[in-house]
């Protein structure tokens, strides 16, 4: 009865960016992404991959409720070394 | 390592955890596949309600390459491109015995669909065909891949529904496109797993009698006895692969400081059984596909 639909899980819907970016206020050379409509099958990827690169202090992957259909990844570099697309 | 027609067993060597665990995932419930969704019911008299026909109806696997058709969204019309249409008249006469529905009495209607929708319009237009409850530009009989093949159920003594003497169903079946994670009944796999490979080490030499109670604990027989010469034997371990880890060779005392299990780190033994839309190693190289597309889709967003 409250469950939200079954398509919510992986149509973006309009207005909202798939990717977003926010920087940590309390530490420096950390930021926070968020990925809307996806789940462990990418998160988990994403998160060993980042592993791999020497300059990445911390690498991890969030969903923060089951039924909010997003991930949250954050990455904590050193001296600004400006890691970004990682994956590739 | 094992390719059937419906299942496949194969090796993945040097990738890790969480690459095998993606594609797992995207094997249950990613990949597309057609299944019934939509059920216009005309008749239905058996004692098996509406609902539940059509649930059972739409767990039945067709045998179709869901890469020939398209989405069908809320606002589009259904039309040769994106929808299945099946038909199913079953009607058990008075007087004669309780006939079983199976799955192969879904007729394949390759012109769209037959029923007739009720328009309000009293003044239609005359036009010669009436309107129907699919738009059919063409009939899908033309495709060339459904003339060597139609489009059946893939197994056809799946167990649909009972009928009582003078009970009737009459029904028309819409498949669609969809993927497992809106609902189950759009997985292409009955199951997809993985596990690593298990690594039976040998910390000391065993030999003769001990070699010999060792092979004859392990009831799937990972060891082997080879013979050193001298009337000598020593315990080798042969089939690793095979093992369960039942830790059989570890009970009682000092085996666990002669025998180690452990699994490979990076060694996985993916099996895929698939319900018989597509063959397994096609299933495989479309979920490499779609983790490809998956990351280009968040790269491509990020910058």
């Amino acid at each position: 009865m409250n469950a939200p639909d079954r398509y919510e899980r992986f149509v973006v819907p309009e207005g909202t960016k798939k990717v977003s970016y926010e920087r940590d206020t309390k530490i420096i050379n950390a930021a926070t992404f968020t990925i809307e409509r996806e789940d462990h099958t990418i998160g988990n990827i994403l998160r060993m991959q980042l592993h791999r690169d020497e300059n990445v202090l911390f690498a991890g992957y969030k969903l923060p409720h089951p039924l909010q259909y997003k991930i949250l990844v954050r990455v904590e570099v050193e001296k600004h070394s400006r890691g970004l697309l990682m994956p590739v | 390592v094992r390719l059937n027609e419906d299942d496949m067993e194969f090796d993945m060597i040097g990738i890790d955890a969480a690459i095998a665990n993606s594609f797992r995932r995207i094997l249950i419930a990613e990949l597309p596949t057609m299944a019934i969704e939509k059920v216009l019911i005309a008749n239905n008299t058996s004692i098996i309600q509406d609902e539940v026909l059509a649930h059972r109806l739409g767990l039945v696997p067709i045998r179709v390459d869901p890469r020939l058709f398209d989405y069908l969204s809320e606002n589009d019309q259904p039309n040769e491109k994106n929808t299945v249409v099946f038909k199913l008249h079953v009607q058990c006469k008075r007087g004669s015995p309780r006939i079983t529905v199976k799955s192969d009495a879904l007729k394949w209607l390759p012109n769209g669909s037959e029923l007739v929708k009720e328009t309000r319009n009293a003044t239609s237009d005359s036009s010669s065909k009436p309107e129907t409850y699919t738009y059919f530009g063409c009939s899908q009989e033309t495709i060339p891949e459904f003339v060597k093949n139609p489009i059946i159920p893939k197994y056809p003594d799946i167990i649909v529904a009972k009928l009582g003497p003078g009970q009737e169903i009459e029904l028309e079946a819409h498949a669609v496109k969809g993927i497992g994670k809106t609902h189950a009944k759009w997985s292409p796999v009955a199951t997809a797993w993985y596990r690593m490979l298990p690594e039976v080490v040998l910390l000391e030499d065993i030999e003769d009698d001990l070699a010999e109670e060792l092979k004859s604990k392990c009831p799937v027989n990972v060891f082997d006895i080879e013979d050193l010469g001298k009337g000598r034997r020593r315990a080798t371990v042969a089939r690793p692969r095979a093992c369960t880890l039942c830790r059989e060779c570890i009970r009682g005392d000092d085996w666990e400081k002669r025998v180690a299990l452990r699994r490979v780190k990076d060694h996985f033994i993916f099996t895929i059984e698939s319900t018989g839309a597509l063959p397994p190693e096609v299933l495989f190289t479309e979920a490499v596909k779609i983790l490809e597309d998956k990351c280009e889709r968040v790269i491509t967003e990020l910058s």
